[in-house]
């Protein structure tokens, strides 16, 4: 029944009658925001962590959620937030990159050989280097390009959740594919 | 920082090369962009790039993030509550929704009483004003302000004045002006803060005479005090 709701209406449910009417838009929302979370952090824990936080933090705002704007995105300016705040602590707990290179280096050993060692190793990687550049752009730029890209949202609803012009959503993206594809191609010449 | 500037400015294309990318374009934009692309060697060599890069990070996505499992979200539903912002009302909305009814009625028959109360009161004092600090003008005479070095800061009249016409026929005839208003109370001593440091050239509407209207002309009339007319009214007594 709780399905057939739009999330307006489950908010306005949770608020007056069931509060386990948010349990529904949780599960609407929950891979998407998980998306958001991951590409912004680049961390599963983190991810994990600033997921469950930010539908907590919802759900106890939810009393003062005004309708002036999309719950969907009401909740990706929430995970928004999260990502950012945990992204400045991290970086006061001064958590070095090292930290995560030898995570995936640790994971790049665990894995399967379905391939031969060096090409599991070339791939790792490569994924590694594009992980960082991902990491390493302005905050402002990788939102757009995970909401993009992991989340796969339009520039309109990007436009929506951001609450930026449309143009500025573009630009952005055009920016940050730019700045990619320079880290990218001086990371090769590194390597080679 | 992110505006249109950002684009290569070889071609004026260059904008729409972010809508092709991500296929946001309609049908009209697509088939002549993808005829722009075939002329345009900067434009073709962007997209090439934007390509790649889009590859790495889907691949990305792929090998890392879709493999992973979606978190259980888990909601204390008994343990957080549900907040609601409050105001300074709250309590008093509160008090109202949860006593009897009676308790209402009394409550609000009491904060009408005090309403009329206040209301009484501050009707009172205004009236009662007009005795308090009278003086003398002839026996105490108000001292001369020295106009051009203060600055005075305006205070509301109390002074009761009521507008007689003393209108001869005559000079109404030849148009002339006419004294319309005269103050009947004894002026009250108005205190006047007068400072001697100038904070900024002092605004002081030097009317030297008082307020002179032509008889026939339909005038409003004007009910706020002027020192001048009180200093030019003991000057006359």
């Amino acid at each position: 029944m709780l399905g057939n709701l739009s999330d307006e209406q489950l908010v306005e449910i949770s608020v007056t009658e069931n509060p386990e009417a948010f349990g529904e838009i949780v599960k609407r929302w929950e891979r998407k925001i998980f998306a958001l979370c991951f590409g912004m952090l680049s961390r599963e824990e983190d991810a994990r962590d600033a997921v469950q936080e930010t539908f907590i933090a919802a759900f106890r705002n939810l009393a003062n959620f005004r309708g002036d704007a999309k719950v969907s995105s009401w909740l990706h300016r929430i995970a928004v937030n999260q990502c950012l705040t945990k992204h400045r602590r991290k970086k006061t707990r001064a958590e070095s990159y090292l930290e995560d290179e030898s995570e995936t280096n640790q994971q790049a050993f665990t894995a399967p050989l379905t391939e031969s060692p060096s090409h599991n190793f070339e791939q790792n990687n490569k994924l590694l280097l594009v992980r960082k550049a991902v990491s390493s752009l302005p905050e402002d730029l990788k939102q757009v390009v995970v909401m993009k890209e992991f989340e796969e949202l339009t520039f309109q609803q990007i436009s929506e959740v951001l609450e930026l012009p449309l143009s500025t959503v573009k630009s952005r993206l055009y920016t940050a594919l730019k700045q990619l594809r320079m880290k990218l191609d001086n990371a090769v010449v590194e390597i080679i | 920082m992110f505006d249109s500037n950002n684009y290569h400015k070889e071609c004026s294309f260059s904008e729409q090369i972010i809508s092709y990318v991500y296929g946001e374009m309609n049908e009209a934009e697509n088939a002549s962009f993808t005829v722009h692309i075939s002329k345009c060697s900067g434009c073709a060599e962007e997209l090439a790039g934007f390509g790649i890069v889009r590859t790495e990070i889907l691949n990305l996505k792929h090998k890392e993030f879709l493999p992973l499992s979606t978190p259980k979200i888990q909601i204390p539903y008994e343990t957080v509550a549900v907040e609601a912002k409050t105001s300074i009302f709250t309590p008093v909305w509160e008090l109202f929704s949860f006593s009897q009814m009676w308790m209402k009625t009394a409550t609000a028959f009491a904060v009408l009483a005090i309403f009329a109360g206040i209301t009484f009161s501050v009707f009172n004092t205004n009236k009662s004003v007009d005795l308090v600090g009278m003086v003398d003008p002839l026996t105490n005479p108000t001292p001369p302000i020295p106009v051009n070095e203060t600055q005075i800061t305006p205070i509301k009249p109390t002074v009761t004045i009521e507008t007689t016409k003393t209108t001869s026929p005559s000079i109404v005839k030849n148009k002339e002006f006419e004294k319309v208003k005269t103050v009947e109370a004894t002026p009250k001593i108005i205190k006047a803060t007068v400072r001697t440091t100038r904070v900024k050239p002092a605004k002081i509407e030097t009317k030297q005479n008082v307020t002179l209207v032509s008889s026939e002309e339909n005038i409003e009339e004007d009910d706020t005090l002027r020192l001048s007319d009180l200093f030019d009214e003991i000057s006359t007594n």
